[in-house]
């Protein structure tokens, strides 16, 4: 790495020649000249300015390669955090819109087919069937309020800020072991979104599928009571 | 001796350089990984949500339709139990009190067992990969269309906005997560 040798000169000059052109990973980045020139003709002891100096170089080329290379690692090892809780917050808000759409009267282009079997079999009678329509009524308004506000904590900032204000993700990775951001937001989403797991009874819908599914394969036909 | 002044100066330059070299790398691993991170999580997140919708919705429909099939027991048994108290409850038996569904074809129940198997969450590969992300995306469509027949076939109306399409996939970059849209986004740390 020494440059060129300069047997001929004095003690003073051929410092300054190793100041001067200097290690070539400092070309990357130029302008840094002015504190080595005046420093350089001092002392040796402005050590701690040349550390400073140099160091600093270091850890900006170190930064920079680093950083760029491991966006990506960390990209693709928080995807799948996201995309599972992604899932299940929409699971949930799926079912909700799910109940909604069910309980609205139908007056699409659906009912242009006069359901009348399917009427009949609802309402017993006048009467029966504006209670029920009423009840139906308010069933909805009471989906309608949850729903909205399923919505309003299942939106992705505020899935990952549950613990109020955004989320605090320690970049550092000092002390060894400090968890990865994807475990730490994956905490933060699962709380909320269990909570309304919980509240939508999601494996109760999931367990009545698979028994629909396994009723489907075994089509013998009239075990239609199998259901409770 | 003159020599090993020289040369000392040298190392020592170089010393300080590495020194700091090692801090950055150390650093900038770590604010990377984490930069990427968190732009996926919400990545991932925003995709599968809408997945998620859609399987939702399948399992309601589903019940609906096995509701149907079955209407004698179930609207003998109780189609005037509804629930007056004040905790709605959503269990699967709610569908019990909705309106029966309009007259349909078998066709409506093989979209539905198409549409269920498109979204399946056990299927479903989540990883970032080409492959993966390219599989998801073409089922979302897939499913996003299944939802719509069958939506119309149950009688229901047309979301008001588009709920139901697959969010604009463009926002969600190419699934390569490329550090160039890391820019744009609001990391927080």
């Amino acid at each position: 790495m020494s440059t060129q040798d300069n047997p001929a000169v004095d003690n003073d000059n051929s410092l300054d020649d190793i100041f001067g052109s200097s290690p070539p990973q400092n070309t990357l980045n130029a302008p840094l000249p002015p504190t080595t020139a005046t420093s350089q003709s001092t002392e040796p002891s402005d050590l701690p300015g040349l550390r400073r100096q140099h160091v600093t170089a270091g850890y900006r080329d170190g930064t920079s390669a680093s950083k760029g290379a491991h966006v990506q690692e960390g990209f693709d090892g928080g995807f799948p955090v996201g995309a599972q809780l992604g899932m299940r917050a929409g699971t949930v808000l799926g079912i909700m819109e799910g109940l909604l759409r069910g309980f609205e009267e139908r007056n699409g282009p659906g009912v242009v087919k006069k359901p009348v079997r399917g009427q009949s079999a609802v309402s017993t009678g006048t009467d029966g069937a504006t209670e029920i329509a009423e009840l139906r009524r308010q069933k909805r308004e009471q989906l309608r309020v949850l729903y909205e506000a399923a919505l309003k904590e299942l939106d992705v900032q505020a899935v990952f800020a549950e613990a109020g204000g955004a989320p605090e993700i320690a970049p550092r990775a000092e002390d060894g072991e400090e968890e990865r951001a994807e475990v730490q937001l994956g905490r933060k989403g699962d709380v909320v979104i269990a909570k309304w797991e919980g509240r939508v009874g999601v494996p109760g819908w999931e367990e009545n599928m698979e028994a629909l599914e396994m009723k489907e394969e075994g089509k013998g036909g009239g075990q239609a009571v199998e259901h409770s | 001796m003159e020599h090993n002044l020289l040369d000392s100066l040298l190392d020592v330059e170089e010393q300080f350089y590495n020194e700091g070299y090692e801090l950055g790398t150390a650093d900038g691993a770590a604010t990377g990984y984490t930069e990427g991170s968190v732009f996926a999580v919400e990545k991932g997140f925003e995709k599968f949500v809408e997945m998620g919708r859609l399987y939702g919705k399948a399992l309601v429909w589903a019940q609906r339709l096995d509701m149907k099939s079955s209407e004698g027991a179930a609207a003998q048994a109780d189609s005037t139990t509804g629930s007056t108290t004040d905790t709605l409850s959503l269990d699967p038996s709610i569908c019990e009190d909705m309106p029966s569904l309009p007259p349909h074809s078998s066709r409506l129940a093989r979209n539905l067992q198409t549409l269920l198997e498109l979204v399946d969450p056990a299927t479903l590969d989540m990883s970032n990969t080409e492959e993966a992300v390219n599989d998801v995306d073409e089922r979302l469509k897939g499913a996003a269309t299944k939802a719509k027949l069958i939506q119309r076939a149950m009688g229901e109306r047309e979301d008001p906005a588009a709920q139901v399409e697959p969010k604009d996939m463009s926002t969600s970059g190419d699934g390569s997560g490329s550090i160039e849209d890391i820019s744009a986004l609001s990391i927080r740390h």
